[in-house]
C-alpha cells in the first residue's frame, strides 16, 4: 500500500499542520543507509573495497561514517556484513549518539538499547573504551543486541535485562544517558504503522515514555546530559514529554548543533497546549530521504 | 551470564592465554589491557574493558558482558570466535588459510571445504580463515579440508 493512502484523516491533518504541504512529497520509504564500523575497518578501506564490487556511496554531510548506499546485492547478505564491517542503520538514528557526544573512558547508560544500532555507534565513538550499560526489558530483543555487539566487535558493554522504568532503583548515577524510548514509529513512514496508531496506543506509549524519562532523570548525575529520542512524528511523544521534563523535572534543554542536518525546531504548542520556550531547542528531523526523528538534549 | 558465574584471569593466566594464542597462530597479542574471564564448563574466554569494576554491579540484572574471544580446548588449542580471529589474525603466521572468492563464499554459507591445506596449517587444529585481508572466522582443519564451525548467526543464508 502507498504510504499516503494509509494515512487516517486525523494524521493527514496533523502532519500538514506540523510539516506543511511538503510532507506529502516526503511520503516514501527512505533509501538504504549504513554506518561503517570503524572498530573493524577504516571508512576509506571499506569504501574502496565495496566500490570495486559496484556499490555506490553517497556521503551524509554531517557524519563521515554514515552513507547512503546503492548496491545490486542484498547488503545484509554479504560477507562484509557478516564479519562486522558495517551496520545497516537508518540515517536519522545516527543522530542521538552524536548529540550524546560520548567520550573515551566515560561510563554511559543506554536505557532502551536493543537491537543495538545506537549502542554499537556509541561504542564506536568511544573507540571501544570506557563502559556502556546497555539495558532492555525484553529478552528476545536482547538476543539481537548481543548478536550485534559481538558482530561489531564491541568490548566495552554490559548488557542488562531490566525494566527501564525501575532502573533508578539500582542507585547508579551516570553523567550521560541515552533514552531512545519505545514509540509509535510513525517516523518510519511505514503504512502499516500509520494504520495502527490511534488514541489508545498513543496514551499507552506516552505513559511508558514518561515513566522511562523519570527513571533516567533519577539516574542522571547533577549537570549530566540526557538525550531523549524517538522515531515518531507525534507531538504527544515528543514535545509534550520534553515539556514535562522541563516543567515537572526541572531539566533544561540545550541547543543541538549538527552542521548540515536538515531539521526544524520543536513545536511551540499543540492542540491548544503551549509548551515551555525551552522545547523549541529540540529538533525534529524532517523525514525527507530519512526517517522522521525527534531528538532533545537535556541537562540536569 | 552472571558475574559470580565467571572467573577473572590474573596476570599469569592472561600470559598463559597469550602463550597459547602465540603457539597456535604465531602471533603474540597483548591482552593485558583487557579484563579477561572464563565462563562455563566449556571454558569460553571473554574480553572486557577494565572500567567494568568501576561501577557497583550488585544491583544490576546482568545478561551478558564483554566480547566472546574463543573457547579453550584440550592440548592447548583454542577455537577463536570470528572477533577473536580478527584480533589475532592480522599478524598470524601459523594456522591461517587464505581462500579465494568462491571458496570464501562457500565457507560463509556454512559449507565444509575440500581443500589442500598449506604447510602452515596443522590438521586437527583450528585455523583462521581469510579472504585477502578479511578475516572470516575460525574453523577446524582436517587432513583433506576444513570442517565448517561458523556459527549459524554468522552464515550467509538464502542468497
Amino acid at each position: 500500500m502507498k504510504v499516503e493512502f494509509a494515512l487516517k484523516e486525523f494524521q493527514r491533518e496533523r502532519y500538514l499542520k506540523i510539516y506543511g504541504k511538503e510532507f506529502f512529497e516526503f511520503l516514501k520509504l527512505p533509501p538504504q543507509s549504513i554506518r561503517v564500523n570503524t572498530l573493524k575497518i577504516s571508512v576509506e578501506e571499506f569504501k574502496k573495497k565495496m566500490e570495486r564490487r559496484g556499490w555506490k556511496f553517497k556521503a551524509i554531510e554531517w557524519y563521515e561514517e554514515g552513507f547512503y548506499v546503492e548496491a545490486r546485492e542484498n547488503i545484509s547478505k554479504t560477507i562484509e556484513h557478516q564479519i562486522g564491517y558495517f551496520f545497516v542503520q537508518n540515517v536519522s538514528s545516527m543522530i542521538p549518539p552524536l548529540v550524546l557526544e560520548p567520550k573515551k573512558d566515560e561510563i554511559i547508560l543506554d536505557l532502551c538499547a536493543a537491537p543495538g544500532a545506537k549502542t554499537t555507534q556509541i561504542a564506536q565513538l568511544m573507540e571501544n573504551s570506557g563502559l556502556i550499560i546497555a539495558n532492555d526489558v525484553k529478552i528476545k530483543r536482547l538476543r539481537a543486541l548481543r548478536g550485534n555487539l559481538q558482530r561489531l566487535g564491541v568490548i566495552n558493554t554490559v548488557v542488562t535485562l531490566m525494566d527501564g522504568g525501575k532502573f533508578w532503583k539500582t542507585g547508579l548515577k551516570f553523567k550521560k544517558i541515552l533514552l531512545d524510548v519505545p514509540c509509535s514509529g510513525s517516523g518510519n513512514l511505514n503504512p502499516r504503522i500509520f494504520q495502527q496508531i490511534g488514541k489508545y496506543t498513543m496514551n499507552y506509549l506516552t505513559r511508558i515514555q514518561k515513566r522511562l524519562l523519570i527513571s533516567a532523570f533519577k539516574c542522571l548525575e547533577e549537570d549530566g546530559i540526557l538525550v531523549y529520542s524517538t522515531c515518531s512524528l507525534e507531538p504527544e511523544e515528543n514535545e509534550e514529554i520534553i515539556d514535562f521534563a522541563v516543567k515537572k523535572l526541572g531539566l533544561s534543554v540545550e541547543e543541538i548543533k549538527i552542521k548540515g542536518l536538515e531539521c526544524m525546531e520543536g513545536l511551540k504548542s499543540w492542540n491548544g497546549k503551549v509548551f515551555s520556550e525551552e522545547v523549541r531547542k529540540a529538533i525534529r528531523v524532517i523525514p525527507r530521504d530519512k526517517e522522521g526523528f525527534f531528538v532533545c538534549k537535556l541537562r540536569k | 551470564m552472571q558475574v559470580k558465574e565467571v572467573r577473572f584471569y590474573d596476570r599469569e593466566e592472561i600470559k598463559e592465554l597469550e602463550r597459547i594464542v602465540e603457539k597456535n597462530y604465531g602471533n603474540k597479542i597483548d591482552l593485558s589491557k583487557f579484563l579477561v574471564f572464563e565462563s562455563g564448563k566449556e571454558r569460553k574466554v571473554w574480553l572486557l574493558t577494565k572500567k567494568f569494576f568501576e561501577i557497583d554491579l550488585s544491583k544490576l540484572k546482568i545478561n551478558s558482558f564483554g566480547l566472546y574471544f574463543g573457547k579453550l580446548k584440550r592440548n592447548e588449542k583454542i577455537h577463536l570466535s570470528t572477533e577473536g580471529a580478527q584480533l589475532v589474525g592480522k599478524n598470524a603466521t601459523k594456522n591461517v588459510l587464505e581462500l579465494d572468492e568462491a571458496s570464501a563464499l562457500k565457507f560463509m554459507q556454512g559449507s565444509d571445504l575440500k581443500i589442500k591445506l598449506p604447510k602452515n596449517c596443522e590438521a586437527h587444529n583450528f585455523v583462521i580463515i581469510k579472504r585477502k585481508d578479511d578475516i572470516l572466522g575460525c574453523s577446524l582443519a582436517l587432513e583433506d579440508g576444513i570442517k565448517n564451525l561458523l556459527p549459524k548467526s554468522r552464515r550467509i543464508i538464502g542468497i
